[in-house]
C-alpha cells in the first residue's frame, strides 16, 4: 500500500474506500472498533429539515422588502404574477419615490463589494463593511450621499455631487474619486477631474486634482500623489496604500476581514505605511502590513488579533 | 444538461431553494450553533443570490450560496465553542455490546455532541457536512473551496480527537 498517513486512512475507511481488513492492517483493531462506534452513533443523528413552504414564504417576504429599497428590477424578475399586481407595485414605488423622504440605503459586510447605480447614471462601488444612503426624492435637484466606510465614485456630468462622511464632505463636478473614512482616518483620492474636500465642518475647502490625494488623521493633513487610474481594491484582490497612517491601514484590514485588532501601547498608529495587502487570507494580509514595519501579530481569539 | 438555465426565473430559483436550503442552513448551524440564526443567514444568502441572479451562472449557484453564507458568517463574533444538539432516529438501537465500550446511548450521544461543539469551527463543519448531510468529500471540498485532500485530513483529525475523548470517558467509568 502506498504511503498514506493516519488521517487519510481514517477518512478513506469512513468513505468506504478501504475495507475493515485493510484498515486493521494499517491501524489497530481497537481503533477500528472505536471509530465504528463513533460513526454508527453519528449515523443516527439528524437535524429537522427546513419547513420549505414556510421558509419560502419568509424568504419571499424578505425579497419583497429588499426590492423596495433596491434599484430598478427588470420586470421579468418579479415574483408577483399578473400585470395588475405589477402595475400596483409600480404605483406604490412611485409614491414611495416621490412622496416621502425615505432613504435608499446599501450596506456591505466584510469581504463584500457592491456596485450601486445612482439615478443619474453615476456609479458608486462600495467597499467592505461600508454603507451608503441617499434620498431619491431630492436627488434630481441635489445629488447628495451619505457614506460610512469606503467607496469609489464615477460621477456623471451634471449638478453638484456631494459625499458626506461624518462631519466632512467632498464636492465634485463630474469625476472619478475614492473616499474612505474609518475611525478618525479620512482619505480622498482623485483619479479624474477635481474635487473639493471640506474637513470636519471647517471653513476652508482643499481642492485636489487628478492624481492627487489628501489624508487626514484627525489632526494633521497630508497631501500626496497617486499613480493609479482607479483604486486597487475595486478588483477585489488586494488593497493598496501610499503613505497612509498605519491606523488607517489596520481599519481597512478590519473592514475587509471582519476581524478585531488590539494594539500594544508601543505601536505608533500614526506611522506611515506604503504597500498593499491581499484579500485572500487574513494572516497573509497581516504579515504584509506588519513585516515591513517590524511589527508582529498574534491570534488572540477567533477573529481577534494583537499587534505588538 | 440544462446549461443555460437562468437563476432569475422563479421556478429555477425555487428549485435551488428546495435543493440546497437544508445543507446551507446546516452548514451555518455547525458554525454558529443556533438554528434560527442559521436559517436567517441562509435566507440572507438566497437574497443575495436573487439580487445577483443575472450574473450567477446556473452551475455555480450552489458555490455562490456557500461563499456568501461564509462571508455573512464572518461578521458574527463568537463561534469558538458552540452547543449543538441532534435528533436521534431510533434511540433503542444500541449495539454497544462490547464491554469495553459500555456506555448508555444518551450519555454517549451527549459526550460526542459536547466534543464536536469544542472542535475548531472548520473541522467541525467539514465533519458534520459529511456525516450529517451525507455530502461526499468532493461536495464538501467544492462548497468550502478547499481540496479533497484537506477534507480527508480534517476528517481523520476529528475522528482521532473524538476517539480520544470516548477513551477518556471509558477510563473514568471503569
Amino acid at each position: 500500500m502506498e504511503n498514506r498517513d493516519t488521517d487519510t486512512i481514517i477518512a478513506k475507511w469512513l468513505a468506504g474506500e478501504i475495507s475493515d481488513e485493510e484498515f486493521v492492517q494499517e491501524e489497530s483493531h481497537e481503533t477500528l472498533e472505536a471509530m465504528k462506534l463513533i460513526a454508527s452513533e453519528v449515523e443516527q443523528w439528524s437535524i429537522p429539515p427546513v419547513d420549505k413552504v414556510q421558509g419560502m414564504a419568509r424568504l419571499q417576504e424578505r425579497l419583497d422588502q429588499t426590492k423596495q429599497e433596491a434599484k430598478v428590477i427588470p420586470l421579468g424578475r418579479r415574483w408577483i404574477t399578473g400585470i395588475a399586481a405589477a402595475i400596483a407595485l409600480i404605483a406604490v414605488s412611485y409614491l414611495v419615490f416621490f412622496n416621502s423622504d425615505d432613504l435608499m440605503q446599501y450596506n456591505t459586510v466584510a469581504g463584500e463589494l457592491e456596485v450601486i447605480e445612482l439615478p443619474d447614471g453615476s456609479t458608486a462601488t462600495l467597499n467592505s463593511s461600508s454603507s451608503l444612503s441617499y434620498a431619491p426624492k431630492s436627488w434630481p435637484k441635489k445629488r447628495r450621499l451619505k457614506l460610512k466606510g469606503e467607496a469609489y465614485f464615477e460621477v456623471a456630468k451634471g449638478s453638484t455631487f456631494t459625499v458626506e462622511i461624518d462631519d466632512s464632505k467632498v464636492e465634485v463636478l463630474g469625476t472619478k474619486f475614492n473616499v474612505r473614512k474609518r475611525q478618525q482616518f479620512l482619505s480622498v483620492e482623485c483619479f479624474e477631474g477635481k474635487v473639493g474636500v471640506t474637513i470636519s465642518n471647517s471653513d476652508s475647502t482643499s481642492v485636489i486634482l487628478a492624481g492627487e490625494n489628501i489624508q487626514f488623521d484627525g489632526s494633521d493633513l497630508t497631501r500626496g500623489r497617486t499613480e493609479d487610474i482607479k483604486p486597487i481594491w475595486i478588483d477585489g484582490n488586494s488593497t493598496k496604500f501610499k503613505n497612509a497612517a498605519l491606523g488607517d491601514v489596520f481599519e481597512a484590514l478590519k473592514a475587509q476581514f471582519g476581524i478585531t485588532i488590539e494594539y500594544d501601547p508601543k505601536v505608533d498608529l500614526s506611522r506611515k505605511y506604503s504597500g498593499s495587502f491581499v484579500h485572500s487570507n487574513v494572516e497573509t494580509a497581516l504579515r504584509m502590513v506588519c513585516d515591513p514595519l517590524s511589527l508582529s501579530y498574534k491570534k488572540a481569539g477567533s477573529d481577534n488579533y494583537q499587534i505588538y | 444538461m440544462n446549461t443555460n438555465k437562468s437563476v432569475c426565473e422563479q421556478q429555477n430559483f425555487n428549485f435551488l431553494y428546495e435543493e440546497h436550503i437544508d445543507q446551507l442552513r446546516n452548514f451555518l448551524y455547525y458554525k454558529c450553533g443556533d438554528l434560527d440564526e442559521a436559517e436567517d443567514l441562509a435566507h440572507e444568502s438566497y437574497t443575495k443570490l436573487w439580487e445577483k441572479c443575472a450574473e450567477v451562472v446556473w452551475e455555480t449557484a450552489k458555490g455562490f450560496l456557500f461563499t456568501v453564507a461564509k462571508r455573512l458568517f464572518l461578521n458574527k463574533v463568537s463561534h469558538d465553542k458552540v452547543v449543538l444538539t441532534f435528533e436521534k432516529e431510533n434511540p433503542l438501537k444500541d449495539k454497544s455490546e462490547d464491554p469495553h465500550f459500555v456506555m448508555r446511548g444518551e450519555e454517549f450521544k451527549a459526550k460526542l455532541e459536547e466534543e464536536i461543539g469544542k472542535l475548531p469551527e472548520r473541522q467541525r463543519t467539514i465533519f458534520l457536512m459529511n456525516r450529517i448531510d451525507k455530502m461526499s468529500y468532493k461536495e464538501v471540498a467544492e462548497a468550502l473551496d478547499i481540496s479533497v485532500k484537506a477534507v480527508e485530513k480534517s476528517l481523520g483529525k476529528v475522528m482521532k480527537k473524538l476517539r480520544g475523548s470516548i477513551d477518556e470517558l471509558n477510563k473514568y467509568k471503569i
